[in-house]
């Protein structure tokens, strides 16, 4: 069932690309490799744009949610309801992990596909030819285009990388490509950020994602095959042009949405809680201040003693 | 329940692990496997490369002689390369092994055994210098060297003596070699997966000639006369001329030609991807006969007196790991089917003829590795012997 649905299309596309598509230093597969990235990529385009800019917006949130949560930690009913008033669902939190998810049997099946397509032993090349679909196979001179070729630079796309050089640029893209999808923090002491981090517990993930993920995938490319490495890399290289891409449209989304309108509800929340406007920097990306008390509106004041 | 500290970051860091460990446990060289390799040696002894080891069987005696896995190894590499034998020496290759959990290095190496008919054979030498990746082709041992041709593309020739390497720098191919160079006169002829077929001379390692015969060739080459025969993935077996390289004919198949072709008595017989078998002449390549006879067959053809056996892995339309193997004999002169032999897992070995016996070696999914001895003056008298390759402690 894994097979049908998840690897034997990824393997066909990737057959069909490579057969297409013109080599780069004398190799077209990494052109598919390529090709393909970008096409995963756009398919869950959507998905993560939805996922980026539900996980602002929750952190924008959270010193309004903290602030609910102290004041209601006894009522959840009431602390449901002011919830909602703001805006703010819980689940939402998790639903962005759903796009990391589902990646990952994009990555175990690409993986598979990879090795598959690379037939770097006689079985693995004759499993292959069980898996050609019989319309591919007339599209495609099959007998004749396989073995892919396995080099490329210096590169043995089925073996890992024995000059390590892939295994850092998975981790430095990967790094990049996270940091870019968590807002930006002040410097803090280390007790203080302990403090923040227990209080927000989202920040507190998102913050250690950033470092364990790239670490993880970097180490875990000592053992991949190039030819995953490649497609790792191509993908985080997408991820932070659309990372980048989203800060800069949040950010003037931000801009025009304070220029124009006046906030909203009240919620019975001290207003120093409530408000925490984006700003953007003159690279496009957003960091958070605290408000400043003399800035809170006398109405603010008297409904939040209300 | 709003708090989101440890349900939500624990779980989906674990969860990352966890798919980041399947992912890269799969991703040594060591996990990839093959079917066994299968060399028959003197005195009624064949060796079998599988898994964790090569073991030596004495047909004669209905026994398993030895197994060797080196020591070093802790059942972690792994031997499929069909062994070469010569003159009491047992050269071999293996997988690899990978370099550990944080190094992307493998290495690779070959070995040699000597006191073969003993309960315990003698490593000779080994040599872990010459490869990167797999070695998957059969060694060639000459007078005082081996020819070693690697999954990284690489050509070495190699001191039989102490396993040294002779030439000054390997030859490097396109792609793998997968097929077992021959050697006539001071020339080696090497296949590879890159379509080519090189003549090297065997001193130097320089590059004679090469010929492209449009697709790759996986198993070994035939030689006869002044011509070399090559099967290849472009549906054809290719003619080739021993001095220039250039073709002198091409027989049509009906699918890659897989498996090597075999050469008796003025004919080439092969049999295509898909089951056909065929005969043509070995000096102009006219057709003398060609009939459909298996489904799946990548080993090489055998021929020996008048009777052409195929090794086939079984019904494309049947899972693989339900597929049952067939041994097909064949009258060389017509074609025509002599008997043929069910065999309980897909026969992708190339079979071997010792004494008045044909042997092939099988492993299904989850069964051991089993071989299967049919003598060829009666085919319905046939007996099974299990190796023990793997190390039970």
């Amino acid at each position: 069932m894994w097979d049908a649905l998840v690897i034997d299309p990824m393997t066909n596309a990737l057959l069909f690309l490579y057969n297409i598509l013109p080599g780069l230093a004398g190799n077209s597969f990494v052109v598919a490799i390529a090709l393909f990235t970008i096409l995963i990529r756009l398919i869950t385009l959507p998905l993560n744009l939805r996922q980026q800019k539900s996980s602002m917006k929750m952190q924008e949130m959270q010193p309004q949610v903290q602030a609910i949560q102290k004041k209601y930690k006894d009522n959840p009913q009431k602390m449901q309801e002011e919830f909602k008033k703001i805006g703010y669902n819980p689940t939402e939190s998790l639903t962005g992990c759903l796009p990391l998810l589902i990646q990952f049997p994009i990555l175990i099946g690409l993986y598979r596909a990879i090795i598959t397509l690379l037939g770097s032993t006689p079985q693995a090349l004759f499993e292959l030819t069980d898996r050609i679909y019989p319309f591919i196979d007339e599209l495609v001179n099959v007998s004749e285009a396989l073995p892919i070729p396995n080099k490329f630079l210096w590169l043995n796309l089925a073996q890992p990388d024995p000059f390590y050089v892939l295994p850092v640029l998975v981790f430095g893209t990967m790094f990049i490509s996270q940091k870019l999808l968590t807002p930006s923090t002040k410097k803090e002491d280390g007790d203080k950020k302990k403090k923040k981090q227990d209080d927000n517990p989202m920040a507190g993930m998102t913050q250690s994602m950033q470092y364990t993920m790239p670490l993880m995938f970097g180490f875990f490319s000592l053992s991949f095959p190039s030819g995953l490495s490649i497609y790792f890399i191509l993908s985080n290289v997408i991820g932070i042009g659309q990372g980048y891409l989203t800060r800069s449209s949040m950010a003037k989304e931000k801009a025009a949405q304070e220029a124009g309108e006046e906030i909203p509800k009240t919620t019975g929340i001290p207003a120093e809680a409530k408000v925490q406007p984006a700003t953007s920097g003159a690279d496009g990306r957003s960091s958070y201040k605290q408000p400043a008390k003399k800035k809170t509106s006398k109405r603010k004041r008297r409904s939040a003693k209300r | 329940m709003y708090k989101l500290k440890m349900p939500v970051k624990w779980p989906v860091i674990i969860l990352l692990f966890t798919v980041a460990f399947i992912l890269s446990a799969c991703g040594t060289s060591v996990a990839n496997s093959n079917w066994p390799g299968m060399t028959a040696g003197e005195n009624g002894v064949v060796y079998v490369a599988f898994g964790p080891g090569i073991v030596a069987v004495d047909l004669n005696e209905e026994k398993q002689l030895w197994v060797y896995r080196p020591q070093e190894s802790n059942n972690s590499l792994q031997f499929y390369a069909a062994p070469s034998v010569d003159r009491g020496q047992l050269v071999f290759g293996d997988y690899g092994a990978s370099g550990g959990f944080i190094s992307a290095s493998v290495t690779v190496s070959v070995y040699a055994l000597e006191e073969l008919l003993s309960q315990n054979p003698v490593l000779a030498w080994s040599q872990s210098q010459i490869a990167q990746d797999r070695i998957i082709a059969q060694p060639l041992q000459l007078e005082d060297r081996v020819i070693v041709g690697t999954a990284d593309n690489f050509v070495v020739a190699l001191a039989n003596q102490d396993g040294r390497p002779i030439w000054n720098d390997p030859f490097e191919a396109g792609h793998s070699i997968w097929g077992h160079p021959i050697e006539d006169d001071g020339v080696i002829f090497v296949p590879s997966l890159d379509k080519n077929v090189y003549a090297l001379d065997a001193e130097t390692g320089e590059e004679i000639w090469q010929s492209n015969v449009g697709g790759s060739v996986s198993d070994k080459l035939v030689m006869n006369g002044d011509l070399i025969y090559a099967g290849s993935f472009d549906k054809q077996v290719h003619a080739l001329d021993k001095a220039t390289g250039a073709s002198r004919w091409t027989a049509l198949a009906q699918a890659a030609v897989w498996g090597a072709p075999a050469y008796a008595d003025g004919v080439v017989y092969f049999v295509d991807l898909d089951g056909n078998a065929f005969a043509v002449g070995a000096e102009t390549g006219e057709l003398r006969w060609e009939r459909p006879v298996a489904e799946y067959v990548v080993a090489a053809t055998v021929v020996d007196d008048g009777v052409v056996y195929v090794a086939a892995a079984g019904d494309s339309d049947i899972a693989p790991a339900e597929r049952q193997g067939t041994l097909i004999a064949l009258s060389a002169d017509t074609g025509e089917e002599l008997w043929q032999k069910q065999m309980p897992s897909p026969l992708f070995t190339t079979p071997v003829i010792i004494e008045d016996s044909i042997v092939v070696a099988m492993q299904n999914e989850t069964g051991p590795l089993t071989l299967e001895i049919i003598d060829l003056s009666d085919p319905d008298r046939s007996w099974t012997f299990v190796p023990q390759v793997e190390d039970e402690s």
